[in-house]
């Protein structure tokens, strides 16, 4: 079965009429990966957009089909380890899911995370990084991209330019974990993420953890036509890019051989606005250093040619 | 000749000029409804003034960070809600019994756990008081509308300093957005302390006891004092100790730093209580609404009075107690189930009965309900 026959002919998970921002990518991610999880999937959505926009059941209006629940920003993982053995004990087969944002998973929800990795907990753990604390107004979090303007890493005459540290590589941290499977995803690459999905459904022991690139429209700055184009700028630039691993055998699953420069990417994202050229170039010195690593580990894990690539 | 400003300005916001006025150096926080302004506002002013801001990667973090800020002899702040507070609670433990000055806001939302985030609660009085494990002190004080939100940051700083212990400004979500006119002193008159380094090196005694409840000095660390810094029990010198005789000093030594000053401590706003048959006595955003009650019951004659805590920890007793002596009756409004009326009942005792309007809607409350409650059995 084809991405396209799967989301063809899955129920969508997700009632018609969340108040997700419009052109909101990650209501678009939410709703694919629930369609390839399926009706059989406990979820739970800590606090962050996709809490807010009703996913969780705002007044009985809309929300999640199958059964979800609210965590706290800092203990998605532990709650889901609980749950997990609890239904274990119980003899029942689910998927135990997290759609988290990037602050409940990489700063404040880390530490649960890392523990549930660490055990094994049978948990598929997906990130919606869309750089920051886009519920309480923007503010920065450990995955906001370096020069990016956020209400607490202002720009201003003084002389501070936003924010002075480049995003943490967190899938490789959860890769370093040494998970069953580890993959980052895009929006704009739907049968790459379904196909991943499916991949982490099909793990029998252990975490695995996606992690997807969701640039936020209204946080950043962007038009709201404007969200897949970036988000698939985000990989053509090598800025954000795809891979997979199972262990610590690392794939690329789009290769990007002729990467527009970065600057095309963040010139079109408002944050970057005060961004001059040696600011974008540094941006794309962290690029290529970054992509120059993933593409040694990409050659340990077989590269192109690797079984399954 | 003295300048003062006129402006108009939120809460959050005049709890962070009164911040910047009394010398705040260190900023360490996390976002979360309704405080994040105060974060925002100190991300763009602390830099202009020397300052640093950092943003943690939770709660725990942002107080540990303040913790360590103000051991290196800075002034340092951090700004949340309910569930961070509640993340908070060991730290602000470790900072009583360290005994390191740091000021903590609460703008109170409607709890317990996640709540009504955009919603009034003042349900985390007690939390305030005995919100860490063990027996500690700590002073907490509530503004009751957007000035005091600067006066009594600035005070917090002050008392933090003076006493060496965590105080909190428990403000609230209506405290917090609301945007008053507020007539701010000119700099030159405002003369926070400053904090001094104790005079030798030599046989310095962070933890010196002293019988009349004062503190020594704090040495900033890594200045060449020698002292130790720890969560366990420890001597005179920081070190660490299990034995009993040392420890019971300790906590009694730590419990009488503000009950001996409980006086000095106190704090109310008071109107028409002189003569009253109904005091209201209650706190932050609900006294808004309780004075408006108040001073309808008084214009058709009914002799209702008003008192309203600003500084809420230690509890006011003396003052209650004043009240209590003369009264016929008396109401507690508050957010919450009953917790400041616990604390006046306790203090009132049997001399007057006392009427608990607990309300838990999130909603503020309307003068009508307050009035209705001073109008039964006048």
């Amino acid at each position: 079965m084809t991405a396209l026959d799967t989301l063809a002919t899955r129920e969508d998970q997700i009632s018609p009429g969340i108040s997700a921002c419009v052109g909101c990518n990650v209501e678009l991610t939410l709703r694919t990966v629930l369609k390839v999880l399926g009706p059989n999937t406990i979820l739970a959505i800590p606090p962050g957009c996709m809490g807010g926009v009703g996913v969780v059941g705002w007044d009985k209006m809309s929300g999640a089909k199958v059964p979800v629940f609210f965590p706290l920003l800092d203990n998605s993982a532990s709650m889901l380890a609980g749950i997990r053995l609890g239904l274990k004990a119980r003899g029942r087969e689910a998927n135990v899911v997290a759609f988290a944002g990037d602050g409940a998973t990489v700063d404040a929800g880390f530490q649960a995370l890392s523990g549930a990795a660490e055990r094994g907990d049978k948990i598929i753990y997906i990130c919606y990084d869309n750089e920051g604390y886009m519920n309480t107004g923007y503010q920065r979090s450990s995955s906001t991209s370096k020069g990016s303007w956020t209400s607490t890493t202002p720009v201003s005459k003084e002389g501070s330019g936003g924010k002075p540290q480049h995003r943490k590589d967190f899938p490789l941290i959860m890769a370093m974990h040494d998970l069953p499977y580890v993959a980052t995803a895009s929006p704009a690459y739907i049968p790459d993420l379904v196909k991943k999905v499916e991949r982490a459904m099909e793990v029998k022991e252990g975490l695995a953890y996606i992690h997807i690139y969701n640039p936020c429209l209204t946080g950043w700055g962007i038009k709201s036509d404007d969200s897949i184009a970036i988000s698939r700028l985000s990989v053509q630039s090598r800025f954000f890019p795809l891979w997979e691993a199972h262990g610590r055998r690392l794939q690329f699953t789009v290769r990007v051989p002729k990467p527009v420069p970065v600057a095309d990417y963040v010139r079109r994202i408002g944050k970057f606005r005060h961004l001059d050229e040696a600011r974008i170039a540094e941006l794309q010195a962290i690029t290529d250093e970054r992509y120059s690593f993933l593409e040694a580990m990409d050659r340990m894990g077989g590269g192109a040619n690797a079984p399954g690539a | 000749m003295s300048k003062t400003t006129a402006k108009l300005m939120q809460g959050n916001e005049a709890c962070t000029i009164g911040a910047l006025a009394a010398g705040l150096e260190f900023y360490g926080g996390y976002p979360i409804t309704p405080s994040t302004e105060i974060a925002e506002i100190c991300a763009e002013e602390l830099p202009k003034v020397g300052g640093k801001f950092i943003q943690m990667e939770d709660e725990i973090g942002s107080i540990a960070a303040c913790i360590g800020a103000s051991l290196a002899g800075k002034k340092a702040m951090t700004a949340t809600s309910g569930p961070g507070f509640s993340l908070m609670q060991e730290c602000i433990g470790y900072a009583a019994l360290t005994e390191v000055p740091i000021v903590i806001i609460n703008v109170q939302r409607m709890g317990p756990s996640t709540g009504m985030p955009t919603s009034l609660g003042q349900g985390d009085l007690m939390q305030a008081r005995w919100g860490t494990h063990g027996d500690h002190p700590v002073i907490a004080l509530a503004p009751g509308n957007v000035k005091e939100c600067f006066e009594l940051t600035l005070r917090a700083f002050d008392l933090a300093e003076t006493y060496r212990v965590p105080v909190i400004v428990l403000s609230d979500e209506v405290i917090g957005h609301m945007r008053e006119k507020v007539v701010l002193p000119d700099p030159s008159e405002i003369h926070p302390l400053r904090r001094a380094a104790p005079a030798t090196r030599a046989g310095y005694k962070p933890y010196a006891a002293d019988p009349d409840g004062g503190v020594p000095l704090m040495a900033p660390f890594g200045e060449g004092y020698r002292w130790h810094v720890t969560g366990l029990f420890h001597d005179e010198s920081g070190k660490p100790t299990n034995k009993g005789e040392i420890a019971d000093t300790l906590l009694r030594r730590l419990a009488r730093k503000v009950d001996k000053n409980a006086d000095i401590l106190a704090d109310c706003f008071s109107e028409s209580l002189d003569d009253c048959d109904v005091a209201v006595i209650s706190f932050g955003s609900s006294a808004m609404s309780a004075l408006s009650a108040v001073r309808r019951a008084r214009a058709e004659g009914v002799k209702a009075g008003m008192l309203r805590l600003r500084t809420v920890w230690p509890f006011p007793e003396a003052i209650v107690d004043k009240v209590a002596s003369r009264v016929k009756r008396v109401i507690v409004p508050e957010m919450n189930l009953g917790q400041l009326a616990l604390e006046v009942e306790r203090v009132v005792g049997c001399r007057a009965p006392v009427t608990r309007i607990g309300k838990v809607n999130g909603e503020l409350f309307h003068p009508d309900e307050i009035y209705a409650s001073i109008m039964e059995n006048k």
